[in-house]
C-alpha cells in the first residue's frame, strides 16, 4: 500500500526541473523583496530634509543688483556677483579655518590668517589649501534669483539673464 | 508539493507588497503639485531663463524654519503651495494659488503657520492642514484667519479685518462683556474667562458653545442667544483672535496696561434722556430685554418696568444685579452711578402703555412673557428667572393660597424675585378681576373653604443668636437636603423640585414676612410643594428654625442697623 503511494508520489524526471524552477523563483522573489526593503530602509534613514539653516534661498530679482556689484549675504556666507548681465555666487567661507572673507579691488581677503584669493576665488597666497567654492545660480519661477549651496560649479560658471 | 506552491505564493504576494510600498514612498500628492506648478509656470514664463531653471528643477521638500515666534516653526507648506510668490497664479485654484499682497510679511521671516495654523510639518493635507482629531490648531479659513492678525497688532485693528471688528462690536452688543472677562477689554464675573480663548477652543467648539450652551456643561446660566448665524460666525472669529498677551508685548507692559485699564473708573455721563438712551442701547440691553418692539426674548420686559419699580430700584439693580436680587441672571456692567440714574431716567419715560379692558389680554400682556400663555409657568423667560414664576396650573398651592394674597402679590410685587409690583398700571378692582380670571382658566376648580388652622403657638423666647446657632443644628439636620447647607435653595434635592425651594438668603423677600408666616411654613408647610409639614419639630425648635432664617436672610430682628447696599453682602 505503502507502496503505490511512493511510486504516485515520487516525482517524475522533468518534475526535478519544475521544482528547480519554481525554488529559483521563490527565492528570486524573495531576495528581490528583501534588497527593496533594505533599499528602503536605507533610504528612510536619509533625512529628506535637516533643520540647519536652509541651503537653498532667494536673494530678489535680479533688477536689484547692480552691473559690477558684489553684494555679500554675512549669514549665508556667500557673495552673489553681477557683471553685465552675468550673475554668480562665490563663498565667502574661507577654505583654512572659516572665517568669512572680504571682498577687495583684486579678489578676497580672509581677515584671520592673510589667505587671498583671485576674483575666481583661487587661493593665492597664504594658508589656504583651496580655491573658494562656486555655488549654483538659478531663477525660481517668479523671477527671484535663487542661490543653492548645496550644488557646486566649476569657477567661471555665470549665470546669463537678459534684461 | 503543496508546502512549495504555498511559499512560492507567499514570497510572490511579499513581493507584490514591497513593490506597492515602494511605488507608494516614491509617490506622494506633494510630488504631484510641485510637478503640476513646474509644469504650469513653465508654460507661462516669457522668461527663458526662468522657462530652463524651472525645467531643470527638481521635486523637494521646502521648509521655512522660523525662529522668534515664541516656539520653532517648520513650516513646510510651500512643498504643496509652491505658487504662493508666484503672480502668474493669482486666480488658480488651490493648492497652486499665489498668497494675496502682505508687504512687510515675508514667507522666509514669518513663516505660514503663524497665522494659518495647523501643522507646518505636515506632508499631506489630512496632516498639514491639522484634520486630525487630536492636532489642537487646524488650518484657520477665511474669515477666521482675521483673527491672527491680533497675535500682533493691537486694536485699532489693521483693515480687511471686518469680521474681526464686527465681531468685537457684536461681542458688546449681546452683552457677551457683562459675564465674560477678556482683560483689557471687559470685566464680566458671571462667565468663563475668555482671555485666551483663542488658544484653548477650536472654532467648532467655540460654535457649539454658543448655540447651546448647556450641551457641554449642564448647569450652565449662559442663555442660548437668538442671533442670526452671520453674528456667531463674526463673535466666534473675535474669540478665535483672544489669545492673551500678543507676541510683541512683554509681560510686564501687559500686567500694567491691564491694571489701568481695570482701575479706569466708568466714565460720568450727564443725566439726561438721551444720555440714558444711547447708554440703554451701548450696554446691550436688548439682547436680553425686551422694550417696545426689540426683544432679546430672555430677560423682563422693560416697556413698563420703569414705571413699576422706583428709580430708586433700578439704580439699586444696576449696581449689582446678583447681590440685589439673589439668583439674578442679570450681570453686573460696572456703570458709573451717573450711567445707572441716566438709564433709570429712560425707562421711566417710556411711552404711557394702554391697558386693554379685557382680563385675558391684560394677562397676555403683562404676564405671559413670564408665567406663560397657558398659565403653565413656561413663559419664554421662565426658565432664566430665579426663583421660577408661579405655576398657576398647580391648582392645590393656589386653593390653599389666600386670595388677598395673590392680589396683594399682583399689586406690590414679590420682593427679591422678578415680580414686579403693578400697582401703578392696575387698580385693586383690575387686579382682582385679573387674577379671577387667572383663576377660572388656568387654575381651574373654583376655590374650596378653608379650614381655619389652629392659633400659631407664640414665641416662647425672643430672638438671640445663640437661638438661631441652635435653629443652624436642626436646620442641617432637617432642612438642608432641599434648602442647601448655605440655605441658598440648592441643596441636593432641589433639581428635582418644582417649585424650586426658596432661598433664604434673599434679603427683599424675608423682610416682608412676618415671623408669624415662617412659622405657619414651617410648621403646616406649603401645600402644593415640597414643603412638608414640619409637625415633628417642638414649638422652640421651629421657632429656632425662624429665628435662623432671619438670621440668614439678615431680616426682622436679625436684620443689620446699616441700609446700605455695599455692606449687604458681606462676603
Amino acid at each position: 500500500m505503502s507502496d503505490t503511494k511512493l511510486s504516485k508520489d515520487r516525482p517524475p524526471k522533468e518534475g526535478n526541473s519544475r521544482r528547480r524552477v519554481l525554488g529559483m523563483i521563490a527565492t528570486g522573489a524573495l531576495a528581490l523583496s528583501g534588497s527593496a526593503l533594505g533599499l528602503l530602509t536605507a533610504v528612510f534613514f536619509k533625512p529628506r530634509v535637516t533643520y540647519g539653516p536652509p541651503q537653498k534661498f532667494r536673494v530678489g530679482k535680479p533688477a536689484t543688483f547692480t552691473s559690477g556689484s558684489e553684494i555679500a549675504y554675512q549669514k549665508q556666507a556667500v557673495l552673489v556677483r553681477r557683471e553685465g548681465n552675468q550673475f554668480a555666487v562665490i563663498s565667502t567661507k574661507c577654505t583654512h579655518l572659516g572665517c568669512t572673507v572680504n571682498a577687495t579691488d583684486i579678489g578676497f581677503e580672509c581677515p584671520c590668517h592673510g589667505s587671498t584669493y583671485d576674483r575666481r576665488g583661487s587661493n593665492v597666497s597664504g594658508p589656504a589649501p583651496s580655491p573658494l567654492a562656486w555655488f549654483l545660480i538659478s531663477l525660481a519661477p517668479n523671477g527671484d534669483l535663487v542661490v543653492d549651496k548645496d550644488k557646486k560649479v566649476p569657477a567661471g560658471t555665470y549665470l546669463e539673464i537678459k534684461a | 508539493m503543496q508546502i512549495r506552491v504555498a511559499i512560492i505564493i507567499c514570497s510572490l504576494l511579499l513581493l507584490g507588497v514591497v513593490a506597492a510600498i515602494a511605488l507608494r514612498s516614491t509617490k506622494e500628492d506633494w510630488h504631484s503639485y510641485q510637478q503640476r506648478y513646474y509644469d504650469l509656470a513653465a508654460r507661462r514664463t516669457k522668461n527663458p531663463a526662468v522657462k530652463k531653471a524651472v525645467q531643470s528643477a527638481s521635486l523637494e521638500i521646502k521648509q521655512d524654519i522660523v525662529k522668534g515666534f515664541g516656539k520653532l516653526r517648520v513650516d513646510r507648506c510651500r512643498t504643496c503651495h509652491a505658487a504662493i510668490d508666484d503672480p502668474n497664479f493669482k486666480s488658480d485654484p488651490q493648492p497652486l494659488r499665489a498668497h494675496p499682497d502682505m508687504p512687510p510679511h515675508p514667507f522666509s521671516t514669518f513663516g505660514c503657520t503663524i497665522c494659518h495654523e495647523g501643522n507646518g510639518r505636515g506632508l499631506s493635507a489630512h496632516d498639514a492642514h491639522g484634520r486630525s482629531h487630536f492636532w489642537p490648531e487646524p488650518l484657520l479659513m477665511e474669515p477666521y484667519i482675521q483673527s491672527s492678525c491680533v497675535r500682533c497688532h493691537e486694536p485699532p485693528y489693521p483693515k480687511g479685518t471686518d469680521h474681526l471688528q464686527r465681531g468685537s462690536r457684536l461681542f458688546v452688543k449681546y452683552a457677551c462683556v457683562g459675564c465674560h472677562t477678556i482683560q483689557n477689554f471687559s470685566r464680566g464675573k458671571l462667565g468663563a474667562e475668555l482671555t485666551d480663548v483663542g488658544n484653548r477652543l477650536k472654532l467648532q467648539a467655540m460654535h457649539a458653545k454658543i448655540i447651546n450652551p448647556k450641551a457641554a456643561v449642564a448647569l450652565s446660566i449662559m442663555p442660548t442667544f437668538n442671533m442670526p448665524k452671520q453674528d456667531r460666525v463674526d463673535i466666534v472669529v473675535f474669540l478665535k483672535s483672544r489669545r492673551g498677551r500678543t507676541i510683541v508685548e512683554d509681560p510686564i507692559t501687559y500686567h500694567r496696561k491691564n491694571k489701568r485699564w481695570l482701575a479706569t473708573p466708568p466714565p460720568r455721563v450727564p443725566v439726561t434722556l438721551a444720555v440714558g438712551k444711547t447708554a440703554f442701547e451701548r450696554r446691550g440691553c436688548l439682547s436680553c430685554h425686551k422694550l417696545g418692539r426689540s426683544d432679546g426674548r430672555l430677560a423682563p420686559e422693560l416697556t413698563w418696568l420703569g414705571r413699576l419699580r422706583s428709580a430708586r430700584y433700578v439704580v439699586d439693580h444696576l449696581r449689582d444685579p446678583r447681590r440685589h436680587t439673589p439668583g439674578s441672571s442679570m450681570p453686573n456692567f460696572f456703570m458709573s452711578p451717573s450711567e445707572r440714574s441716566a438709564i433709570a431716567l429712560f425707562l421711566r419715560n417710556q411711552r404711557e402703555v394702554t391697558l386693554p379692558q379685557l382680563p385675558s389680554r391684560q394677562y397676555s400682556l403683562l404676564c405671559a412673557r413670564c408665567h406663560g400663555p397657558k398659565g403653565d409657568g413656561k413663559g419664554i423667560i421662565a426658565h432664566n428667572l430665579v426663583p421660577r414664576p408661579r405655576v398657576f396650573t398647580n391648582a392645590r398651592f393656589f386653593n390653599w393660597l389666600p386670595e388677598k394674597r395673590a392680589h396683594d402679590a399682583i399689586l406690590h410685587g414679590v420682593p427679591g424675585t422678578a415680580m414686579p409690583p403693578f400697582e401703578a398700571l392696575l387698580s385693586r378692582a383690575q387686579a382682582e378681576a385679573l387674577f379671577a380670571f387667572v383663576r377660572k382658566h388656568f387654575i381651574g376648580k373654583a376655590r374650596p373653604t378653608r379650614k381655619s388652622r389652629r392659633l400659631l403657638e407664640p414665641p416662647p423666647f425672643a430672638y438671640s443668636a445663640a437661638a438661631a446657632s441652635r435653629g443652624r443644628s436642626i436646620f442641617l439636620k432637617r432642612c438642608y437636603g432641599c434648602h442647601g447647607r448655605l440655605g441658598d435653595g440648592r441643596g441636593p434635592n432641589a433639581p428635582e423640585m418644582l417649585p424650586r425651594p426658596r432661598n433664604l438668603r434673599n434679603h427683599h423677600f424675608f423682610s416682608r414676612l412676618a415671623d408669624e408666616r415662617l412659622y405657619e411654613s414651617i410648621k403646616y408647610g406649603i401645600v402644593g410643594t415640597g414643603m412638608p409639614a414640619w409637625d415633628v419639630l417642638t414649638v422652640k425648635q421651629r421657632w429656632s428654625l425662624v429665628y435662623f432664617v432671619r438670621s440668614l436672610s439678615r431680616t426682622g430682628p436679625a436684620a443689620e442697623p446699616s441700609k446700605d447696599a455695599t455692606q449687604k453682602g458681606g462676603q
